[in-house]
């Protein structure tokens, strides 16, 4: 089963993609910040994490340099509200990162993103 | 005009009349010593002629010695009586009397004992003076007949001269003196009349004087006042030049000034040849009962030697003002120098500082005077330099609150942005959640989905009341209000959760305020109390107090409290700790209180926020 990180600082937002989720039959771990994020990250290795950039503790660009530390092919798709840190989304894209994503987004883009990334385990369910 | 003129000319003025008063100073001086001189020169001649008169008063009296003395008075009584027996024999023989007189003479008796006597006294002056003092001496008995010659030529009857017959009458002859050619001399002859005891006429001693004794004490004085630059004469009384210290030719000449001399002393000025003499004299007045001889001592003095050592002084001053003069010159000049740098670096200061250049380093001054010039434009300067700032700083203030809110409004607008993305992203998603369930709205929908996307709408339009509310500053509109009315009203607004106690306070104040805008403030306050306080347990205790100066409210909570590091942002635009704040609430609090001129504070531990209201 692929296994997402979804991380929002919001939580409301965090709960609706969570149910989303469970409902098209992934299992979704959950964080509301850039810290609790790599912890969780650690802890059960996502297939494909999807982070909100702006955060408190710590944002979405400082928690995906730390994932890629951890695992350099770790599989990460920022969200932004707003206009962010160009050099830091080079830096990150350099890095590997998958995506970029602005909010107001479709589910849709979201589902198609994990389908994309992750297109054995989906086969599996 | 230039100062350095000024200067110059002021102290010419005023060495010109140094000088000038020094001149006459000087001149004052002149006359005083030219009287000085002239007056020393009257008492010198007095006293030479006072000398002289005694001198040959003395010399006289030695003479006189001779007409008491017993055997000369013997001998000349025994002449005459031999004389007069003789005389009677001729009177008796009718003889002719000049054949009488010739037969007298021819037969007259000269005293050869007296004769030696005279010889001895000669010779005794001699001795004791070292020089002739007597260049005759002679004793005629009274028919005029020389009994006894001591020295010199004489004829053998003097009773037909005129010095006999003055002596015989007045006791007393003295003669011009006069080149003796037998004895190679000057001499001066005088008369001496012979009495007996009882007054009667004897005969006559005649005694010629060596002019050169009389004047040997005065040659002596002379000589020591011609190295003062004084020509010493004495003239006898008919103004012929006796005696000269200047040159010996001159003797028996006429004295040229001899009209001017009149009493018994004078003085007077004789100008020849762009020389002026002082001429100071004094007449023989005799001594005791010598009548003098009317001669007269004069002094003369030339005006240079008076005014030698006084011209030196004048020499000196003209050298002094020449000198001064110059000084004058470089002294103006040097101060002239001074003052203008000083005036340049003075006037300087001020074109820098009327430029606008107050970081102008202001050179100090050597002279006091300027050195408070400079200070007065340092003070000044300062001072400008000061409101300027001030006036800098304010206008910086100014913009600075203005640039702030225009970043505050443009940050807002990003956060508001960024913030309204986020609901908006639910309910995005809340919609997408809706149309994947083609069953409608399941039990798990609404459960799920719909609060949340209720939520978000709420929380959109708290965002944008809060961005109003700071933005939008409308003006107050103040009434005298209840301040506990205003605190119940705002505990009504909101929905205080149960598990917190609210205390409100027990005393009223009534406040000048826009209660709808002081509303807010407290609204927001609660709040933040009650979010501080959570889920659990907990107080919020509303308190007011009146103060002398002003009225307080405090609002205190035992939530969780302010880190200390936030404790001065907390009012900042925009700054927040919490996840849905907008960071705005306070500051909106904030803006209130200062447009009612109160102020807002805040302490920790216990959290308390403090509304400070002064009196008006």
């Amino acid at each position: 089963m692929t296994i997402i990180l979804f991380v929002d600082d919001d939580t409301d937002l965090l709960g609706l993609n969570t149910f989303m989720l469970k409902n098209i039959g992934y299992e979704t771990i959950t964080a509301t910040n850039g810290e609790e994020a790599v912890i969780k990250f650690k802890e059960s290795a996502p297939d494909i994490t999807i982070m909100d950039i702006k955060m408190p503790k710590m944002d979405g660009f400082d928690a995906f340099f730390k994932m890629k530390k951890i695992k350099e092919d770790a599989k990460i798709v920022l969200i932004s509200a707003y206009a962010v840190d160009e050099k830091k989304v080079l830096k990150a894209k350099s890095m590997g990162l998958l995506e970029m994503i602005s909010k107001p987004y479709d589910f849709e883009e979201i589902e198609n993103i994990i389908k994309k990334h992750t297109p054995t385990k989906a086969q599996e369910f | 005009m230039k100062i350095a003129h000024i200067i110059i000319i002021g102290l010419s003025i005023l060495l010109v009349t140094y000088t000038a008063t020094s001149f006459i100073v000087l001149e004052i001086n002149i006359n005083e010593m030219k009287k000085t001189a002239i007056e020393r020169n009257i008492t010198i001649a007095s006293t030479l002629m006072h000398d002289f008169d005694r001198f040959v008063k003395k010399r006289i009296d030695d003479f006189k010695q001779i007409t008491y003395s017993i055997e000369v008075q013997n001998a000349i009584h025994k002449s005459n009586e031999l004389f007069q027996k003789r005389a009677e024999q001729n009177n008796n023989s009718n003889n002719n009397i000049n054949q009488h007189t010739q037969s007298v003479t021819d037969t007259h008796v000269e005293d050869a004992q007296l004769t030696n006597e005279l010889k001895v006294i000669i010779e005794f002056y001699k001795n004791v003076y070292e020089h002739s003092v007597i260049d005759e001496i002679f004793i005629t008995n009274q028919y005029g007949e020389n009994i006894a010659l001591g020295t010199g030529i004489s004829d053998f009857r003097q009773d037909d001269e005129t010095w006999w017959q003055v002596t015989k009458k007045d006791g007393f002859f003295i003669g011009k003196p006069a080149y003796s050619d037998n004895y190679k001399t000057h001499t001066i002859p005088i008369g001496l009349r012979i009495n007996d005891d009882a007054g009667n006429f004897l005969g006559v001693l005649r005694i010629s004087l060596n002019l050169a004794d009389i004047l040997n004490d005065l040659k002596a004085d002379s000589k020591i006042l011609s190295n003062e630059n004084k020509n010493v004469y004495i003239i006898d009384d008919a103004g012929n030049i006796v005696y000269s210290s200047k040159r010996d030719d001159f003797f028996y000449e006429k004295y040229k000034e001899f009209e001017s001399i009149s009493g018994v002393i004078g003085t007077f000025e004789s100008s020849k040849e762009e020389k002026t003499n002082f001429i100071t004299f004094a007449t023989s007045t005799g001594f005791l009962d010598f009548p003098g001889f009317g001669w007269h001592i004069i002094i003369e003095q030339d005006e240079a030697s008076i005014l030698e050592d006084i011209s030196n002084v004048r020499n000196e001053l003209i050298i002094i003002t020449i000198v001064g003069i110059g000084m004058v010159i470089m002294i103006g000049l040097i101060i002239t120098y001074f003052i203008s740098k000083s005036l340049e670096d003075i006037t300087n200061v001020a074109t820098h500082l009327a430029k606008g250049d107050f970081n102008y380093i202001i050179k100090p001054s050597k002279f006091v005077e300027f050195q408070v010039i400079l200070n007065s434009f340092k003070k000044a300067a300062g001072s400008i330099k000061q409101l300027i700032e001030t006036e800098k700083e304010l206008a910086e203030s100014q913009t600075r609150v203005k640039n702030e809110r225009l970043l505050a409004i443009g940050e807002l607008s990003s956060s508001l942005a960024h913030d309204l993305k986020n609901p908006l992203a639910v309910i995005k998603t809340g919609i997408d959640a809706i149309k994947r369930n083609s069953e409608g709205t399941t039990p798990e929908i609404q459960k799920e989905v719909f609060p949340r996307m209720e939520r978000a709408i709420r929380r959109m339009n708290h965002q944008i009341e809060d961005v109003l509310n700071y933005v939008r500053i409308t003006p107050i509109n103040v009434k005298d209000n209840s301040m506990l009315k205003i605190i119940q009203s705002s505990i009504e607004l909101i929905k205080i959760p149960e598990n917190i106690k609210i205390k409100i306070p027990k005393e009223d104040i009534t406040i000048l305020c826009d209660k709808e805008k002081i509303e807010i403030v407290f609204i927001n306050l609660i709040l933040n109390a009650i979010q501080a306080i959570g889920d659990k347990a907990g107080n919020i205790i509303i308190s007011t107090s009146k103060k002398h100066t002003h009225d307080t409210v405090e609002i205190q909570d035992d939530g969780e409290g302010i880190a200390e590091e936030n404790m001065k942002k907390i009012f900042t635009p925009l700054f927040t700790t919490k996840m849905k704040g907008t960071g705005l609430g306070l500051s909106i609090c904030k803006n209130i209180i200062e447009q009612h001129g109160w102020s807002i504070d805040v302490q920790i531990n216990p959290t308390r926020f403090i509304i400070k209201i002064p009196h008006k």
